[in-house]
């Protein structure tokens, strides 16, 4: 059936799909508890990660370095206006230390204090800086040593069930096109993010495949018509993609603090530019946001997308007498490649003056980090479904809400989830028996994976990805939406996933990949429309037209996508009302950040 | 567009691009003594193998070629 030679089964108590950060953390772990872990990759685990570009940012909280945790809930809180669980986020931060001791125990190195990055001057939040390039392969090597049986180049396919728990996993070689079956008393699924291969930021491999994966299932799916802003240049090279900023990380600062910011930036030349601080989206800027901005016709900016969705481009920003602490932070993002001296960009930034903005990258579309995936259902990261777990990106923790809180909150929530998925499916496999795999269920599941090469003719899996991006990528999809607009593309997505996606053909393992892939995407983007159709209001880096502000406490709620019987419903969960903010305060009040037309 | 080529005479068929490459774009040639690019439509611009690259064989272009959004297929 398959493109290879032969079949291969392996035999494992806990497998864990995913070699990121948060999946090789959950491989040392699990194997720490002393039973068998086997790891795979679809890429080369501790190589290819999408993580693997980014500086190893990692918030460390320290009460001995006078951090408090009330400080840092606030930035979080406000930051992810009140759409955070609250219990996960202080998870994150409390656990931050006890991981970071732990990753510096396997190996990782972090940069000396004074090696750092500069921290932006809007972040409140410490973080430390693992080595760039050493930490991934310091896991892997540590993974290795402690005797973990990583398998390199797996697709990870589809979970296999029996009586209502997954026993396994089916998946291929992609390289030899050999069918692999997986049999594992527990899955951790660690598959990262999912960001719609815009090509914009190396995510490409992001397809959201451990996701959908779970969705299939019958896990449940949430903070999906959340996305991080993200802005890169064309070179989205491996050491120049410290360049995101996003208006997303001007996070639970008030307009006073922002005047005081512009004031500090501008000397005081720049005076009415508060709303340019009060938007948290789409992250067109080249520029940090601490510069005023204003649009063609002389206007002051609320949104760079929501300029251009009006028509009032091209933007400017004007930088006048920078202050040391931006101009060693300009100087640090804006490197060339590989060096620490600033590009010509950067250069020209510093000089100051009016600066045409860049418009026209798309975003990478990408979820929240600790705010979008696989629902857990305990603070074991555990899926609705016997026997699956998530973490890393891809498990909807919501320790983060409708934004990301800043840097290097991510890879702590994947630490920090890495290690309580581990535990979580270690314990649960240490209670299991083992479960043979029914040759009927197995060759049921084999039919579906493979039928992207058993046809003869059909559609190639780079066609069905420009059709996604047909329907996803123009701004006025998912950027900024419209009820109208959305459900426009969702009736297109759901001829995608109906028609379209079940012919696609692949003719060799590489393009089978591919083809898994792009029907991963198809079935993401679904899931991504329907989210975003049913909230309707307006929160954080969710933004419709028609609803343009937040509706409290209506939509103090997460928003979960389940599969039943083949058909996607979308259901609502209320937040517990301690985490709600104070309604007795007004809303301008509550929500510094002003949305277009609110 | 994206990785443009490898340089056969300086590639000492290491292998280690392969491993780097995020999107399985780079494989072995078939006597397995040098590297390839193999699906140059899938290079997502990570620059991982020039980085990776020991001797320096691989050039990858800043550009990205970004297939059209609307396609007649």
């Amino acid at each position: 059936m398959s493109l290879g030679g032969s079949d291969k089964h392996i035999t494992t108590d806990v497998l864990v799909i995913g070699g990121g950060m948060a999946g090789l953390c959950a491989a040392i772990k699990a194997k720490e508890q002393g039973i068998d872990v086997t790891l795979v990759e679809k890429g080369h685990a501790g190589k290819t990660s999408g993580i693997r570009a980014f500086h190893g940012d990692y918030k460390v909280f320290d009460p001995e370095k006078g951090h408090k945790l009330e400080d840092w809930m606030e930035q979080v809180n406000r930051g992810g206006e009140y759409l955070n669980n609250q219990d996960w986020s202080e998870i994150v931060i409390r656990e931050s230390y006890d991981r970071y001791k732990e990753l510096v125990s396997w190996g990782v190195e972090f940069y000396p204090l004074d090696k750092m990055p500069p921290t932006p001057p809007w972040e409140t939040m410490a973080h430390l800086s693992m080595v760039k390039g050493q930490f991934l392969p310091a896991l892997r090597k540590k993974v290795a040593d402690i005797g973990v049986n990583v398998v390199d180049r797996i697709m990870a396919c589809e979970l296999i069930k029996q009586d209502g728990k997954v026993v396994g996993v089916l998946g291929f070689h992609t390289t030899s096109g050999d069918l692999y079956t997986f049999q594992a008393k527990a899955t951790v699924i660690a598959t990262g993010g999912s960001s719609l291969k815009l090509g914009h930021r190396p995510h490409n491999s992001w397809t959201a495949d451990g996701e959908v994966m779970a969705y299939r299932a019958g896990a449940e799916i949430s903070g999906k018509e959340f996305t991080v802003a993200g802005q890169m240049p064309f070179r989205a090279g491996a050491e120049i993609t410290g360049r995101d900023f996003t208006f997303g990380q001007m996070l639970s600062r008030s307009d006073a603090w922002a005047q005081q910011q512009t004031d500090e930036a501008t000397g005081g030349a720049w005076k009415e530019v508060d709303s340019l601080y009060r938007f948290p989206r789409f992250g067109y800027a080249l520029i940090p946001p601490v510069m005023p901005i204003i649009n063609a016709e002389g206007g002051p900016v609320i949104d760079p997308g929501w300029e251009a969705h009006c028509g009032r481009i091209p933007l400017y920003a004007y930088v006048e007498n920078l202050n040391p602490l931006l101009i060693n932070y300009i100087q640090h993002v804006y490197r060339k490649p590989g060096t620490t001296d600033t590009d010509e960009e950067g250069l020209e930034i510093i000089k100051g003056g009016k600066l045409k903005f860049k418009l026209g990258n798309n975003d990478d579309l990408v979820n929240v980090f600790g705010g979008a995936g696989i629902w857990p259902i305990n603070t074991e990261c555990a899926s609705g479904v016997p026997g699956l777990y998530a973490a890393g990106v891809c498990c909807a923790t919501m320790a983060s809400g409708t934004t990301y809180p800043g840097p290097g909150y991510g890879l702590t929530h994947g630490a920090v989830t890495g290690a309580r998925a581990a535990l979580g499916a270690a314990r649960y496999a240490m209670g299991s028996k083992k479960t043979a795999i029914k040759e009927i269920e197995l060759n049921r599941i084999k039919e579906i994976v493979c039928a992207s090469v058993e046809r003869k003719s059909g559609f190639s899996p780079g066609w069905i990805t420009q059709i996604v991006h047909s329907i996803t990528v123009p701004y006025f999809y998912l950027q900024i939406k419209h009820g109208e607009r959305l459900q426009a593309a969702l009736t297109l997505m759901e001829f995608v996933n109906s028609h379209l996606v079940p012919k696609i053909k692949a003719t060799d393992a590489h393009q089978w990949r591919m083809a898994i892939e792009a029907k991963n995407m198809a079935l993401d983007a679904e899931i991504r429309l329907r989210a975003s159709l049913f909230r309707i209001e307006s929160r954080g880096t969710h933004f419709r037209e028609d609803y343009p502000r937040r509706d409290d406490p209506a939509w103090l709620a997460w928003v979960k996508v389940k599969d039943e019987q083949g058909k996607m419903k979308v259901s609502k969960e209320p937040i517990p009302e301690k985490w709600w903010p104070d309604l007795s305060e007004p809303y301008e009040k509550r929500y510094p950040r002003a949305f277009p037309n609110e | 567009m994206s990785i443009e080529r490898i340089d056969v005479d300086l590639c000492t068929g290491c292998g280690i691009c392969v491993d780097s490459c995020p999107m399985d774009v780079i494989r072995m040639d078939e006597k397995g003594e040098k590297a390839i690019i193999k699906y140059p439509e899938d290079c997502m611009l990570c620059l991982f193998c020039e980085f990776d690259c020991p001797v320096n064989a691989i050039y990858v272009s800043p550009e990205l070629k970004v297939r059209p959004i609307l396609s007649w297929g």
